[in-house]
Parts: C-alpha cells; sequence; structure tokens
C-alpha cells in the first residue's frame, strides 16, 4: 500500500494543524525536487509560495478545521527551486494515532491553469467594458442634457411672449423646437436611467398601491396623446381592492412606457384596454392593444436594451425612441419582484402584463391612513 | 438599510454583563470562534459578527466606497456597538479585525475597555526598515490566487456584463458553505486589507491592549509583534507557543488561557 501511495500519479501530503508535514509522498516531493525524507518535519509554509501561505491560514486551515474538509482549492506549491506549480487540492480531517492530521491530495495543473488564466482575463476585460460603457452613457447623458434644458427653457420664453408677441409661422416654429425637445429629453432620460441601473443596480421604495390609482394617474398623463392618435382607452375588472406592492412612482414609469408603446403601435380608431386580475397572491395589469402587433422573432429580443421596433405612419417621426423603454420596464419590474411580459398577434395587437406581488390587508390600511 | 444587526448577522449570548466582542479576520467568518466562545460564555455577553460581505451578512448592504478602507469596517463594528448599546467593550479582533478594532477604538475610545488582538498587524508589505513579512508582488500572488479559487463557481460570471435575463437578486445569495463570499467582494477585502498601513494609527490608542504573537507567523512575524508592542501605548505583548496564524483555530486551550490570564490580571 505504501508503495502505491509513493507511485501514485497524484501527490499526497498530511499535516497536523500547527503545520508540520506527517506524511508526504514520493510523487509530490519529486515534482517540487526534494526527496521525501526532505519534506517531512517541515512546516507546510515552505512549501508554499507567500501568497499561498496566507490563503493556507486564512482559508484553507480553517476550512479544514471547521467544515472537515475543502475541495477543489487552487493552491500553488513552491519547488527547491523557488518556481510555483499550480496545483487543485481536496482536503480531509481525520485522526490517526489520536492525533488529528489533514490529509490532502493534490493534481498538478497545467493546460487547465492556462484556461482559467485566460477565463479570468475575459472576465475582467468584459467587467472593464460594462463599467465604461455605463459611464461613457452616463457622463453622455449629462452633457446632452445641459444644452437642451437651455434651449427648451428658451423655447418656452419665446412661446410666453417674454421677447415680444410671434406671429402664426413663429409660433408654429417654437412648438416644434418644443415637441423635438420634449422627444429628445425622454430619449436622454431613459439612456440616463438604464446607465444608472447598469451601475448600480435599481433601487425602489415599495408601497400599496391600490391599481385604480396607478392607472388614473397613468391615464391622465397620455390622455392628449390618445386623443391625437384617434384612439380609444377602456379600463376594465380594476377594483378598488385591487392593491400591488409596489413602488409607486416605478409602477407608474411602467404603465406610461407601455401605454405610450400601444399609443405607437395602434393605427388610428383602435382600441387601447387596460385591464386587472388578482388573485390575493399576485396583481396582474394587462395593456392590451389592437395595433400591429409584433412577429415571433422581434417579440423574443423585445425586452433586450436599444432594439427598437418601427411604428408606421404619421406617429413614426415624432415617436422616435432609444429603445430603452421596456428593458426599464421589465427590471423596474422584476426589482419589485415582479415582471412585465408579452404577448401578440402580428396584424392583431398585443399584450403587454405587468405581474406584481399583491400588497398584503394590512399594509394597504397602514398607506389609507398615512394619506388620510 | 436593513437593520445593523440582520446586516451584520450578529449573535448575542452568554450570562455575564460585560461585552466580548469578537471579530473575525480576512477569511471565512464569525465561525472561526467556535472554540474559543465557549469558554468565556458564562462570564461574559459574547457578541459575534460578519462584516459586510462576510459570512451571512447582507450583500446588498456592501457599498464598495465603504469598505475601500478598513475604517468602513470599523463603522461596522461602532454600528454593531450602537445597536446593542455596548458600553465597557472587550474586543478580540483577530488578524486584520486588530488594526480594524484600534481604529473603532480611536474614533470612540469610551466604548473600550480593551483590545485583544490575535496575529496582528499594522502593515503586511515591507517598507524600508520596517519588516511586514511581503512584497507586494506577494501580495498581487494572493489576489490570483483568490481569483482562481472560485472559477469553479456557480455565480463568477454572475456579474453585471451585460443584461441578466435571470432575476437579478439571485446573483447576490452566498453559497451556503463555510467560507463561501461574494470574489469581488472578497477579492477587494483582500486587497483593503493586505495593502492598509495603520501604523500612524497604532499610537493615538489609548485603550490598553494585548498583542497576542504566534511563533512562526507565516503572515504577521515576530517582529511586528514587537514592532507594535514598542508604538502602542499600554499594550502586552504576549508571545505564543502556537505556531500560525490562526491559534484560536489551531491551538485554542492556549489562546483562551491567554486570553484569560490577560482579563484576570488587568
Amino acid at each position: 500500500m505504501h508503495d502505491l501511495m509513493n507511485t501514485a500519479p497524484c501527490g499526497f501530503v498530511s499535516f497536523r494543524d500547527d503545520g508540520t508535514i506527517v506524511e508526504v509522498n514520493e510523487t509530490l516531493a519529486a515534482l517540487l525536487h526534494y526527496s521525501r525524507l526532505d519534506l517531512l518535519g517541515w512546516h507546510i509554509d515552505k512549501i508554499l509560495p507567500p501568497g499561498g501561505r496566507i490563503f493556507h491560514h486564512t482559508y484553507l486551515l480553517p476550512m479544514l478545521k471547521v467544515q472537515g474538509s475543502a475541495d477543489e482549492i487552487y493552491l500553488p506549491f513552491r519547488t527547491k527551486d523557488g518556481v510555483d506549480v499550480p496545483m487543485l487540492l481536496n482536503g480531509a480531517r481525520t485522526e490517526r494515532d489520536g492525533v488529528f492530521v489533514n490529509d490532502c491530495v493534490c493534481l498538478r495543473m497545467i493546460q487547465r491553469h492556462e484556461y482559467e488564466d485566460q477565463l479570468l482575463q475575459a472576465r475582467r476585460l468584459a467587467e472593464e467594458s460594462s463599467e465604461a460603457k455605463a459611464k461613457f452613457l452616463s457622463m453622455m447623458s449629462h452633457d446632452l442634457r445641459t444644452p437642451l434644458t437651455a434651449i427648451y427653457g428658451n423655447a418656452d420664453l419665446l412661446a410666453a411672449g417674454a421677447f415680444g408677441l410671434l406671429n402664426e409661422e413663429q409660433e408654429e416654429a417654437v412648438r416644434t423646437i418644443r415637441e423635438a425637445c420634449r422627444t429628445q429629453m425622454t430619449m436622454i432620460s431613459d439612456i440616463l436611467d438604464f446607465a444608472r441601473m447598469e451601475a448600480s443596480g435599481v433601487q425602489v421604495q415599495p408601497s400599496a398601491v391600490p391599481v385604480t390609482e396607478a392607472i388614473s394617474r397613468a391615464e391622465k398623463l397620455v390622455r392628449v396623446q390618445i386623443d391625437e392618435a384617434e384612439l380609444r382607452l377602456t379600463t376594465t375588472d380594476c377594483s378598488d381592492a385591487t392593491v400591488a406592492l409596489a413602488d409607486p412612482n416605478r409602477l407608474q414609469q411602467i404603465l406610461l412606457n407601455l401605454l405610450t408603446n400601444a399609443v405607437k403601435f395602434t393605427p388610428p380608431r383602435g382600441v387601447i384596454a387596460v385591464s386587472c386580475e388578482s388573485d390575493g397572491e399576485r396583481v396582474r395589469i394587462r395593456v392590451r392593444d389592437t395595433g400591429i402587433g409584433v412577429d415571433p422573432e422581434q417579440l423574443a429580443r423585445i425586452f433586450s436594451p436599444f432594439v427598437q421596433l418601427d411604428p408606421t405612419g404619421a406617429r413614426a417621426a415624432r415617436s422616435a425612441g432609444v429603445g430603452l423603454g421596456l428593458a426599464i420596464s421589465r427590471d423596474l419590474a422584476r426589482a419589485m419582484n415582479g415582471d412585465v411580459t408579452a404577448e401578440s398577434t402580428p396584424g392583431a395587437g398585443s399584450v403587454f402584463t405587468i405581474d406584481l406581488p399583491a400588497a398584503r390587508d394590512g399594509a394597504h390600511r397602514v398607506l389609507e391612513q398615512r394619506s388620510g | 438599510m436593513p437593520d445593523v444587526l440582520t446586516r451584520n448577522n450578529v449573535h448575542v449570548f452568554g450570562s455575564g454583563s460585560q461585552p466580548l466582542l469578537f471579530a473575525h479576520g480576512f477569511g471565512c467568518d464569525q465561525q472561526m470562534w467556535r472554540f474559543i466562545t465557549p469558554a468565556f460564555e458564562a462570564n461574559y455577553r459574547i457578541v459575534l459578527f460578519d462584516y459586510v460581505g462576510s459570512g451571512k451578512s447582507d450583500l446588498n448592504a456592501y457599498d464598495a466606497a465603504r469598505y475601500a478602507t478598513l475604517d468602513g469596517y470599523a463603522q461596522d463594528v461602532l454600528d454593531i456597538c450602537a445597536a446593542l448599546d455596548l458600553h465597557d467593550v472587550i474586543f478580540v479582533g483577530h488578524s486584520v479585525s486588530s488594526m480594524i478594532g484600534v481604529l473603532a477604538a480611536n474614533r470612540e475610545p469610551e466604548r473600550f475597555s480593551k483590545l485583544i488582538m490575535v496575529g496582528p498587524s499594522p502593515r503586511y508589505v515591507n517598507d524600508a526598515d520596517y519588516i511586514g513579512g511581503f512584497e507586494r508582488a506577494d501580495i498581487e500572488g494572493l489576489l490570483d490566487l483568490m481569483d482562481k479559487n472560485y472559477i469553479g463557481w456557480a455565480n463568477f460570471l454572475a456579474p453585471v456584463i451585460m443584461k441578466n435575463d435571470e432575476r437579478p437578486e439571485l446573483t447576490r445569495e452566498l453559497h451556503e458553505s463555510f467560507c463561501s463570499t461574494d470574489p469581488k467582494i472578497t477579492r477587494r477585502f483582500a486587497e483593503t486589507t493586505f495593502f492598509a498601513d495603520n501604523r500612524a494609527d497604532l499610537a493615538k490608542v489609548r485603550v490598553p491592549s494585548l498583542i497576542m504573537q504566534c511563533s512562526e507567523d507565516a503572515i504577521a512575524p515576530v517582529e511586528v509583534g514587537n514592532y507594535l508592542y514598542r508604538t502602542m501605548p499600554g499594550s502586552t505583548l504576549k508571545m505564543m507557543k502556537a505556531t500560525g496564524h490562526c491559534p484560536h483555530i489551531s491551538h485554542p486551550e492556549e489562546t483562551i488561557d491567554a486570553i484569560r490570564s490577560y482579563l484576570s490580571a488587568a
């Protein structure tokens, strides 16, 4: 058995808690350019590089002592000539001759070590690139918004007659400037929101939100667009008792996104129907339209950032976006332990469903008392 | 923000009234003290915790800017003291926690009655005449090793390289086994710990302290223990027979005796 241990194609070392090596096989000794007898009685630290010693004391030994074993540990060993040999180690603690010892088998890693280096390098590059992208988006959005605020503010002053009365053509020109500014502002806000979420995650403050109130608030904000687009908005099955546990501002943002999308993609005389459903555990709000729909291939990518669908008709020119609305909406819903999903039939319309946890009665009452 | 006791996974037990606050070092978590605390339960109020980013702490509370220096970790200690309204605290810190204890005691000296430091070091990297035990390249070797030891972990590729189609909160959950931590946080903790320089903080300490120096400590050599003893006012140096850097794991009896003797002599 002893011979087998010494000829086995893997290293074996056994050390006490104080680090003293009490057994080692020929395979490991030869790999480190020592004789077996050299290593017996040495401290394990003597065959580890400095970083490996720290890891041994802060992770490996505590795991062996507290957990009884340690699996798949990457630990380089140092040869007599000072070269580090990457090893994969499994350890187990056992009692032999009345003394606790830590038995470890180790395998030399060569190719795997290189692959892991490449994987690590790739991960670092990907993370750096992701951080750089988020910083760039955030900086660009700020830089774009500042001059736009000045343009919008001055257009407001012109429209209000602060610099004299405008003739009809001038009024039309100022209206176009303000409309373009609003569109641009929305696009920049989307980019900024998305960059912020990528950089630091989504912050939400959930409370009990009666869905009828949320829908009614969102409806008021899109009323002008719905009328201009010659559409009809209906709300069904939403009772005051349906209360979601959500961040009210974030829920409104999602609803506005879905309603604005429905307006964009529904031809005149179409219908946008909002409905609600609750089973006591979950609340679902559906926004259904009779629009142009989305084909299955596009539907699969619709929640990915920067994916845009092509609105048709007269609204196309002023409905341009950056393709972040749905990505943001879904991230926000997920941050509230919910989700946004989509179903669609090309030519017949789409249904977007916001799924959220239902608020418990108590939470609703607290909110009512606070607002009352 | 969750409450501090949940955030830091705080456990309080024992029959005494004076708090004995145990702070784990770099690596693993409060379970490192499991061989020591039973000896003090009868006479002290034992407080155990995990630093944010370690053990079963709340990873969502991790703030890279706050924990970029040991001051952020010292704030964890002071937050716990405030949350439990602790006074006359005996702080027992292992390794890097010794310096975290120094920072906490310098900021709120009135809270602490003693500092017990197990394997302390104010600076791990050699600097001119100062012997810390390591060169910068050695620490970089450790960071590389830490990276590799998470290679097979399920959450290795989880960070936000691209939008995660799965639930993002899942990437913030710790694996259950002992010593499992978020790899990015652990790497940062390693950098914060091993590149720290707290030598200038030592002379400001006004709380009596015990330096427990192991023989043949590969992480905090004897020179470091002597340096601390020379520099820290009111310090006592205890040279231990125990070898290694974790006497509370490898030589719990001697560690218990040393703490007990210091507390009973004071």
